[in-house]
């Protein structure tokens, strides 16, 4: 089983706290990614799972073993660096096979395991010549090869795919995802970019300042962010926040966001909002509708007057910038029916995928 | 699908590299760099000719400073190569000079690796007391050599002559310096793929830094077969001189024998010759990264 368990782990460098206190369980083959900006642990703790730096505190536990003073060789782990770390004087085969080579495997067994390889990422003509010969994307699969061959119990990837250019990024994430399918085994993944967070992982670990701030499925942390961080990290673009006032409506509560603008609040089970409370409203851009046909598909949208400012066409849909209220605001039509900048509309918004946020605690509230 | 070059590519790539000037001027501070370099060649040059030249004159010929012997002789090389002696101090020269580089670039590159890449309390310490024997010169430090060569019983003893030698300050600052160019990842790396350190150094560092060790290979080498000072001190057996020690003793109070004198310093050039010849494009380099002369 190979679990990887953190148990109130603690990194700090110097007089630097770096990790002030880290619980995460990873299951058996669960794919999860660790995802937040720079600096926010997210590869410290990769590194401490695969031993190249301590723990100060706590327990790192990879199935059923304290690894805390384990060396990184006798972990168990394979990794892929973000930049490849292939060694330079060595040929393809050789890059993979060295560390089989290191624990001494006879010839033959070394040989198959790196036939097989190459054989599942396509590597087989690449065998004989050396890193510097290879594309960015063969580097990346030779790292793979390399992390492969040791049949790992836990994959950990540092930000693999950084390096490569926008559409080979896309073809590695669909080869990942398909190595993960094929050999079954728990993957870790670092990662600041939020796209490939959300198209490979099982579940999402969003971290700030070496904190956790939520854990959850990819859905999960899209539509139920935790809080304010985790609503504008997570999805593109970023949510649309608002700052308003809880005011008592006709049917219920409702939110004012000034000039006038007051939308009603669907009632949800769970919400702990008053009347008087100050919030920062949420509402990300494709729940912010901007062309009457997409509009007329929503069940029950509020309407609000705004204007349209600038216009960005991204092929099928497009992204409206409109000032709303004196807000600047994103929304999103469709490319077909995107309405022309300078020009004042009626902004369907779908209530159903209100947040509301505490402005002080920046936790969610609704 | 090929490619032919026009000769307008070959004109313009030709321009690039200044073949081809066409009614262009040469500009004056190109003229004044080239005399410079060409005075610059010649002063380097001409005391190597010189030395062939009256390594190749008679005794009665060596004051004349033609470059070219009225009366060309090889008597003096066939006179340096049956004396036993020069060959002795060859092999001599050979094996400290080797054995001293073998030493230096082993030891200056563990300790520069160790010094690069392993964080431990008085790293920098230990770094600057490295560097500060940098400032010492040879000449404050023959003295104490001289007294614990003496104490231990290393006088006229071949590890006499190499013990000041194995390891170097310069050394290990380089290599620390080039080490500094290697990513931890590979280290890393290294470390997961289960090599124990002294593995890692030698198997995925050493490799990444090969100019650089050429490069101090090399400056090594060249320093310890010019050596004079030390292996002049520290030996009387003839039989265990230098090649310039050696040469030196051509040098006696009633007669400086310059013709065999300038005949072994000739046949002496042959090694460096080799060295720099083979290994030049490293020596450039390691110049170039270095910022140091050879």
């Amino acid at each position: 089983m190979a679990t990887v368990s953190l148990r109130k782990v603690v990194k700090r460098f110097g007089p630097l706290t770096v990790i002030p206190e880290l619980d995460l369980e990873i299951a058996h083959n669960e794919f999860v990614v660790l995802v937040g900006p720079s600096g926010c642990g997210k590869s410290t703790t990769l590194r401490m799972i695969a031993g190249l730096e301590d723990a100060t505190g706590g327990e790192i536990r990879i199935g059923d073993r304290v690894v805390n003073n384990v060396e990184p060789k006798y972990r168990n782990i394979a990794m892929v660096f973000q930049n490849y770390a292939l060694y330079p004087h060595m040929t393809v085969a050789r890059n993979i096979s060295f560390g089989l080579r290191a624990a001494k495997l006879p010839k033959a067994e070394i040989d198959k395991k790196v036939r097989e390889a190459a054989e599942i990422l396509g590597l087989e003509d690449l065998l004989e010549r050396r890193p510097a010969e290879l594309s960015g994307g063969q580097r990346q699969r030779v790292a793979m090869g390399r992390a492969i061959v040791r049949d790992p119990q836990v994959f950990l990837f540092d930000e693999p795919l950084s390096n490569l250019d926008a559409k080979l990024r896309a073809s590695m994430r669909v080869e990942i995802k398909r190595l993960h399918q094929k050999v079954r085994t728990t993957v870790i993944y670092v990662t600041h970019d939020q796209v490939e967070a959300m198209t490979l992982a099982d579940r999402i670990v969003i971290m700030k300042q070496g904190v956790i701030q939520q854990i959850g499925s990819p859905l999960e942390v899209f539509q139920k962010p935790h809080n304010l961080f985790v609503a504008t990290f997570i999805g593109s673009p970023a949510m649309n926040l608002l700052e308003g006032e809880i005011v008592a409506g006709g049917d219920g509560p409702a939110l004012a966001l000034g000039e006038g603008m007051v939308v009603p609040i669907p009632d949800r089970p769970g919400g702990r909002i008053e009347v008087g409370q100050k919030v920062t409203a949420g509402l990300r851009p494709e729940h912010l509708v901007a062309d009457l046909e997409t509009m007329s598909t929503l069940p029950d949208p509020w309407h609000l007057d705004a204007t349209v400012t600038v216009t960005e066409p991204l092929g099928s849909e497009a992204l409206v910038m409109l000032s709303l209220g004196g807000h600047e605001v994103t929304g999103k039509a469709n490319s077909a029916a995107m309405p022309e900048p300078g020009h004042p509309m009626r902004l369907g918004l779908d209530l159903r995928h209100l947040h509301l946020f505490d402005p002080e605690t920046e936790r969610a509230i609704y | 699908m090929t490619v032919q070059a026009t000769p307008v590519d070959a004109y313009e790539s030709g321009a690039r590299i200044g073949l081809f000037r066409g009614n262009k001027p040469i500009r004056p501070g190109r003229i004044v760099m080239w005399t410079l370099l060409l005075m610059g060649g010649i002063a380097m040059v001409m005391p190597f000719i010189f030395m062939i030249s009256t390594s190749l004159k008679y005794p009665w010929e060596i004051y004349d400073l033609r470059l070219i012997p009225n009366e060309p002789t090889l008597e003096n090389y066939i006179f340096v190569l049956a004396d036993g002696r020069f060959f002795r101090w060859f092999l001599n020269s050979l094996l400290i000079a080797t054995l001293t580089t073998v030493s230096v670039v082993f030891f200056d590159s563990l300790v520069g690796y160790v010094l690069c890449k392993f964080d431990f309390r008085g790293r920098w310490l230990v770094f600057i007391a490295i560097l500060s024997t940098l400032m010492i010169p040879t000449e404050m430090l023959v003295i104490p050599w001289y007294l614990m060569s003496q104490s231990f019983g290393w006088l006229d003893t071949y590890w006499g002559i190499m013990f000041p030698g194995i390891m170097t300050g310069f050394g290990t600052f380089l290599m620390k310096q080039f080490f500094e160019s290697v990513p931890d990842d590979f280290i890393h790396a290294a470390r997961i793929d289960g090599l124990n350190e002294f593995q890692i150094w030698w198997q995925v560092a050493m490799p990444l830094v090969t100019p650089a060790l050429s490069a101090l290979a090399i400056f090594v080498f060249l320093g310890n077969w010019t050596a004079f000072l030390w292996p002049l001190i520290v030996t009387t057996d003839t039989d265990l001189y230098t090649i310039p020690v050696g040469l030196a003793s051509f040098s006696v109070e009633a007669q400086v024998q310059w013709e065999l004198i300038m005949t072994g310093a000739s046949l002496a050039t042959i090694p460096t010759l080799v060295v720099f010849l083979v290994f030049q494009r490293y020596i450039i380099r390691g110049v170039v990264l270095t910022g140091l002369k050879g």
